[in-house]
């Protein structure tokens, strides 16, 4: 059977034709079947992931559930700290780390009244894989395993494309739920930078982190992100504005929604592919027949966004490390320690010009976004790579569609948009206004529910 | 400003202080390259309205 999507199972769980403990056994089930294939889980909780779904049922009978999500089974990115429970950041490092706390994203969650099915593979601390030295292998792609995932929330991606949990948690600070999102074809938000805090989530780069929900469809990441934002004192990032209904404007109009096509990200700046290119063309011609005032949209060179991305997030990051690479030099993976080195011999001046060109493109960005509602590009210019011919260096290659939405804190989703000539997914990208999340939800959704994509479900999900 | 060669570059790695056994060198290097693009790319002319880390704005006055 092909898994529920949240708001599926949500549906089912109010009308009470499904139970709470019923929707944890199928995913636990999938885990059995899959994982030893996809490596998507480091971490199974299936004692705990029973005890919650029996609370959650109990509360189903007496008519007493908390929230939309309330026995769901989910399951958290191994960065975000689980009290009683290993949280490894997919690191020898941390192989031994049992945190006495939770975090604040998974305190709120377990508050809605969700499942914990495990904790799920990441690139090593979030920055450097596939590693194949680690305790842990990395997450496979579930559309083909000789493929990857993209990182960092590869686990997450993994185990939501093929229902090993109906939705999960995940970090992006230079792309990393929104590329395994383009790769594994499910829907990622990375909402605005202070949407969700992050305290008690093992950090890549503090000015660069942010949090956010993966799951099928885009109005399930809408149903996650409402219980994992708001305000919190212990995230001196996170921002104190109202929650909206994240849900609100799905199925709403699009008419005199004005779209801006930032073509030269993916014309010029990093060239897509063929079906890629078809894919963005579909999209923008969806959101044209759904009333939206299309125009074109020139920025700075993608290059330029991602190479100041890049190079602050290495240095946050080589800063984070510094003592640890130090003392336990040969207990990081071999890509992870060359890249700390290499992060570590930035200097103060080259962190600072950066921060300095950051501070330039956040202004023609915000400039930008007066003129328009969302903008529109590839989320990935091409299906997933095999695992096997990763560059050692990925992430320092080509310019990432990502970056920019990392850069200047605004929203951006991942969208299924078709397959390519390999079976594997094509992603396009819209990006929103500050604390615009519900625009992306009702675009995003409007993409998804006018293609056939989200009817098809990786093979391996029903062998 | 003139190219890092490789011979620098191992030099900027010993001077370093940092571990770097079981390092590829070589590898090493090449990364330090595409990242010294990067960097490059991002130098700025000196001026006073991009460099702030706060920006307080006095209390409108009654």
């Amino acid at each position: 059977m092909s898994p529920l999507t949240i708001a599926e199972a949500g549906r089912k769980l109010a009308a009470k034709t499904v139970s709470p403990v019923e929707l944890t056994r199928e995913c636990l089930d999938r885990i059995e079947a899959l994982n030893p294939t996809l490596a998507a889980f480091i971490t199974v909780t299936g004692e705990r992931a029973l005890a919650d779904a029996r609370a959650a049922e109990e509360r189903m009978m007496k008519d007493q559930r908390r929230t939309p999500l309330d026995g769901i089974p989910i399951a958290h990115k191994d960065l975000f700290e689980t009290a009683g429970i290993l949280t490894s950041a997919h690191s020898r490092i941390l192989q031994d780390n049992v945190p006495s706390s939770d975090a604040t994203v998974v305190r709120r969650l377990a508050d809605a009244g969700t499942v914990m099915l495990g904790k799920l593979a990441t690139l090593e601390f979030a920055l450097a894989g596939p590693s194949f030295d680690l305790p842990w292998p990395p997450a496979r792609n579930p559309w083909n395993p000789d493929y990857f995932t993209s990182g960092s929330s590869s686990g997450t991606a993994a185990a939501v494309a093929c229902g090993m949990a109906l939705g999960g948690t995940a970090t992006d600070t230079g792309g990393s739920i929104r590329g395994p999102a383009a790769m594994c074809g499910v829907s990622g938000i990375k909402p605005t930078f202070g949407r969700c805090s992050r305290s008690g989530v093992i950090p890549l780069a503090h000015t660069l982190d942010h949090i956010g929900p993966m799951a099928w469809t885009a109005q399930d990441c809408a149903l996650l992100l409402q219980e994992m934002a708001g305000f919190d004192p212990s995230d001196r990032a996170s921002a104190d504005v109202p929650v909206p209904d994240f849900s609100g404007e799905i199925g709403k109009s699009l008419r005199g929604l004005k779209v801006g096509v930032v073509a030269h990200f993916h014309e010029r700046d990093n060239p897509v592919s063929e079906e890629t290119a078809v894919a963005v063309s579909q999209a923008i011609e969806i959101l044209r027949d759904g009333g939206a005032v299309v125009s074109d949209v020139k920025l700075s060179s993608l290059a330029e966004y991602s190479s100041a991305n890049r190079v602050i997030m290495n240095a946050e990051a080589a800063a984070y490390h510094e003592q640890t690479l130090r003392s336990r030099f040969r207990d990081f993976g071999e890509r992870l320690r060359h890249r700390l080195l290499l992060a570590s011999f930035m200097t103060s001046n080259d962190y600072i010009q950066a921060q300095r060109r950051r501070r330039e493109l956040c202004d023609e960005f915000a400039q930008a976004m007066e003129t328009v509602d969302v903008l529109i590009t590839a989320a990935s210019a091409s299906e997933a790579p095999l695992i096997e011919d990763v560059p050692f260096w990925d992430g320092l290659e080509k310019p990432s569609f990502a970056l920019p939405w990392n850069l200047t804190g605004y929203p951006a989703i991942a969208v299924c948009m078709g397959f390519g000539p390999k079976g594997l997914p094509l992603s396009v990208q819209i990006g929103g206004r500050p604390f615009g999340e519900a625009t992306l939800f009702q675009v995003a959704t409007l993409l998804e529910t006018s293609t056939p994509w989200r009817q098809r479900r990786p093979v391996l999900c029903s062998s | 400003m003139a190219e890092t060669t490789f011979e620098d570059f191992i030099v900027l790695v010993r001077r370093s202080g940092l571990p770097h056994d079981d390092v590829d060198l070589e590898l090493l290097f090449d990364g330090y390259l595409k990242l010294q693009g990067m960097i490059a790319s991002l130098r700025r002319p000196s001026d006073l309205t991009t460099g702030l880390a706060v920006g307080f704005q006095p209390e409108p006055v009654e």
